[in-house]
């Protein structure tokens, strides 16, 4: 089983699309790092790392954004196990 | 091995394009020295004068007419131009041609087309039996004989719906005013029965393939379209590999035992991401072009399957990700030449073609 997030191609300008579906996504700015991020298994705690490492945020801040990109990744269906 | 001599009808594009104008492309990048007759329905199908387009054009008389028309017709082709092998690209006559596949034989013309029964299995009217025993979803259908009874199964199924002829167009209708109007449309254009749909909510996926005869494939290439015309037409679509979709179309084949080139429509329900089967066309679609152009020619491959003593090797995958944009250009016509196709054409045609006046005549073009 995999997810449709683990099987996008995502190329380095941004573009990511998902070869079962035929959606193809536009991800801006710390998306493309965090979905790779997502792809290699790393957690939502790794996620939050990375952007406090990356940018200049405040933690409460980073996961309220965190939590939103990844509320989106749900609605979107990307994050859903699939056959 | 001599330069094969192919026939290719459907040569139509625009709006509504025909397969056969992109199976002639493909055929030339695999066999440049081939020579390709061009059987057309009307002198205004543009790939008639598109360049690199057929070496000779024949008109041909509408199915219609009946298979010993339209072998008459063939014979006397055949006379002024040999050619060996025959790709039919329309629903239409391929519903003809697969009752006249001894005949053809005999003449020593080779297609790769259905038996009868096999080809009414998948027909628009059969599908929800033939769905049924393959275990894969469609639409809830009605059939309906005239516009009364389409009214009363629009009633049942509820709106909005879909609306089909036999053959060709369908027509997505809000209310039983737009019912009645397409009905009455569907019925004097194709005929009966009328086939009535639940709408599906989702996007839209198309397989298309060749099927070796024993129910399998020696190819396939699935395709997402991403942009419709007014018409539900694709303007432009992105190949995807998904495991589920290949495996149902499988299936499908398998049952059938398809021989030759099939194009498979499904819409993947939006709400639970499962695949609604539509329809199966017993033939090329077309964007048959587009896989040629990304390594899998699959109008080349069934050339091979006819002219060689075995069967051809697969082609490869089509790999996700790489998408076609319908793109019109004009081509240019020449009145003599216009003039020409018609003045040899009218002995055998008389009668036929009366309709067909001057090159901005709207003559009745087969989809």
């Amino acid at each position: 089983m995999t997810t449709a997030l683990e099987n996008l191609l995502l190329n380095d300008r941004g573009i990511a699309f998902d070869p079962a579906s035929g959606e193809t996504y536009r991800l801006v700015g710390p998306a493309v790092q965090l979905v790779r991020l997502l792809q290699k298994g790393a957690d939502d705690d790794a996620l939050l790392q990375y952007l406090l490492n990356e940018y200049d945020v405040d933690e409460s801040t980073a996961r309220r954004d965190l939590d939103v990109f990844l509320g989106t990744l749900e609605e979107m269906k990307l994050r859903g196990t699939i056959s | 091995m001599n330069a094969p001599r192919i026939a290719v009808s459907g040569l139509h594009r625009g709006e509504n394009p025909q397969p056969g104008a992109g199976i002639v492309r493909s055929l030339r990048r695999r066999f440049p020295d081939a020579f390709i007759v061009g059987l057309s329905y009307d002198v205004m199908e543009s790939g008639i004068y598109v360049e690199g387009g057929p070496d000779e054009v024949h008109l041909m008389p509408f199915p219609t007419a009946g298979g010993a028309a339209l072998l008459d017709r063939l014979d006397a082709i055949r006379k002024r131009t040999p050619f060996d092998f025959f790709i039919p690209t329309l629903d239409a006559e391929i519903e003809v041609f697969v009752s006249l596949t001894e005949q053809l034989e005999q003449r020593g013309i080779k297609t790769c087309l259905p038996s009868v029964d096999v080809l009414k299995r998948r027909a628009k009217q059969n599908l929800p039996a033939f769905a049924d025993k393959c275990g894969v979803r469609i639409p809830e259908t009605r059939l309906a004989s005239d516009v009364v009874n389409a009214c009363r199964a629009g009633d049942e199924l509820g709106y909005p719906l879909v609306v089909k002829g036999p053959y060709y167009e369908a027509k997505i209708v809000h209310n039983v005013a737009q019912l009645s109007a397409a009905a009455t449309h569907l019925l004097s254009e194709w005929g009966s029965p009328l086939i009535l749909q639940r709408f599906v909510s989702g996007s839209e996926f198309n397989v298309l393939g060749v099927g070796d005869g024993t129910g399998n494939w020696l190819g396939h290439c699935c395709l997402r379209k991403t942009q419709l015309s007014d018409k539900g037409k694709g303007l432009s679509g992105i190949t995807v590999t998904d495991p589920r979709l290949s495996e149902l179309c499988a299936g499908l084949i398998r049952e059938l035992k398809w021989p030759g080139p099939f194009e498979i429509e499904l819409i993947r329900e939006e709400l639970i991401g499962d695949y609604v089967l539509v329809e199966i066309n017993p033939r090329f679609p077309a964007w048959v072009d587009f896989p040629s152009m990304i390594g899998a020619n699959f109008a080349a491959l069934l050339v091979d399957m006819l002219r060689l003593d075995h069967l051809p090797a697969s082609l490869p995958a089509c790999a996700p990700g790489s998408f076609y944009i319908r793109h019109q250009i004009e081509v240019v016509g020449d009145i003599n030449r216009y003039a020409d196709l018609l003045k040899s054409e009218s002995g055998a045609l008389a009668g036929l073609i009366d309709d067909v006046t001057t090159p901005a005549s709207t003559t009745k073009v087969l989809p």
